[in-house]
């Protein structure tokens, strides 16, 4: 008796065993299709944002509520994958796997496995000049990431789609969603190794985060650790639309991973250091509705003169 | 039937070194080379003491506990995470939940397999 339930429970196990290692790591892929995006690019950031934090359904039978998960994360490249194809630009999936920031949790659990999600507006003319622009897709749990960061998506989607209207583009821009910002800049260190790894030359990296904030709607933005040269460019372009500009020593988001393997890099931001910033942060109330949208337009509006100054000088 | 559970016995215990060793490897291909000294010291001593007995006796004594600790701290900081504050990154999170805590489990059961004083004495001799 005794024996034929050890022998019961040996064969359980060696089950356990055989379902854990033939599990399937990664979720199922997703097949999207967007129809009938608005014309207007405000209308499409606000559908972006609605849709990245579960404001709108993604389809039928998906919803992101959040962007943590493997799966959500998998939605949210789906999702962002189809919004930029209806520009006409393919998205290219960067996959990397990482260690962990303490060799003590590598003896605990597996490496960080991400990936990052990229698309290129190529120059008009042959040029290998490259200026990044970037922003995070993932959120901390249980949070939908309105202002962090689905606000700085839309906003690359608005700089995206009038870039693609410039005539002349003397430099690439390359445009990046970071897997893994909220776990130690995971996903950024690992696309600044890529692109050290593939010599890319690379003119500047511009990260943007939580861009939807502004209660006292001064419309001012803050630019993190900006380069001299590309500071002042910001500063001529924000004077000429009427927006205030303030410098900052923040350096706890993406663009630290470039600056460490010695690129030029900045952030730009609402006003977080001045204490104009979403209260929301990393909770579960940083929803659709607590999002500026004229404030975004007018960050887009921004972001799009400097860069179209950028890829139109030599 | 001694046979028997001295093969199942030598299939636990190369399992594990292997396992740690793979993971290991993984590491070390991403710049991290801790957990591969680690496991190649693990698996040399195991190595160079094969014929010596009562030493393996206490390595084996030893690696089982080992895994014991690694599989009881993964259920712990699972479970904390899970049913107290969220402890964790999401990393983490997804290391250590379900699926998580199952491997652990399995790897526990494994340590204790190993650590049985009768079977270790009886594979070794």
């Amino acid at each position: 008796m005794v024996r034929q339930l050890f022998e019961k429970m040996k064969l359980i196990y060696t089950l356990v065993i055989l379902t854990l290692l033939l599990g399937c790591n990664n979720p199922k892929d997703i097949n999207l299709k967007i129809e009938n995006l608005p014309q207007r690019t405000i209308d499409v950031q606000r559908e972006l944002v609605s849709v990245l934090t579960g404001n709108n359904r993604l389809s039928s039978d998906h919803v992101i509520n959040s962007r943590t998960t493997p799966k959500e994360r998998l939605l949210t490249r789906r999702y962002l994958s189809e919004v930029f194809n209806q520009l006409n630009l393919n998205t290219i999936e960067h996959h990397y796997r990482q260690p962990n920031a303490n060799f003590l949790i590598d003896l605990l659990v597996s490496p960080f496995k991400g990936t990052n999600l990229y698309t290129i507006i190529p120059s008009t003319t042959n040029s290998e000049d490259y200026i990044v622009l970037g922003a995070h897709y993932d959120t901390a749990r249980n949070c939908p990431g309105a202002n962090d960061n689905a606000s700085a998506m839309a906003l690359l989607y608005g700089v995206s789609k009038k870039l693609l209207n410039v005539p002349l583009r003397q430099k690439n821009v390359m445009i990046v969603f970071f897997d893994q910002e909220e776990e130690e800049l995971v996903g950024s260190k690992a696309f600044a190794k890529y692109l050290k790894k593939n010599d890319y030359e690379v003119h500047s990296v511009h990260t943007f985060d939580q861009v939807g904030w502004d209660k006292d709607l001064d419309k001012a933005v803050e630019i993190e650790l900006a380069p001299k040269e590309i500071e002042d460019i910001y500063k001529a372009k924000a004077k000429a639309l009427q927006i205030p500009i303030h410098t900052t020593k923040v350096n706890s988001t993406d663009h630290q991973s470039f600056r460490d393997l010695g690129y030029n890099a900045l952030g730009i931001t609402e006003e977080f250091a001045n204490g104009d910033t979403t209260p929301f942060k990393d909770t579960p109330n940083d929803t659709f509705d607590t999002v500026d949208f004229d404030f975004l337009e007018s960050s887009t509006n921004l972001v799009f003169e400097v860069v179209h100054h950028l890829i139109t000088q030599n | 039937m001694i046979y028997k559970s001295r093969t199942l016995y030598s299939i636990i215990l190369v399992l594990s070194l292997v396992l740690f060793l793979a993971k290991s490897i993984q590491y070390a291909l991403l710049g991290s080379y801790l957990p591969i000294v680690l496991s190649l010291g693990t698996c040399m001593l195991f190595y160079f003491n094969r014929n010596r007995k009562r030493t393996l006796k206490i390595l084996i004594k030893i690696w089982a506990i080992l895994i014991i600790i690694w599989a009881i701290m993964r259920i712990a900081i699972g479970l904390a995470d899970r049913f107290g504050k969220e402890l964790m990154e999401n990393h983490l999170q997804e290391n250590l939940g379900t699926k998580g805590i199952l491997i652990s489990l399995v790897f526990l059961i494994g340590g204790f397999y190993l650590l049985g004083k009768k079977r270790r004495h009886q594979w070794v001799n």
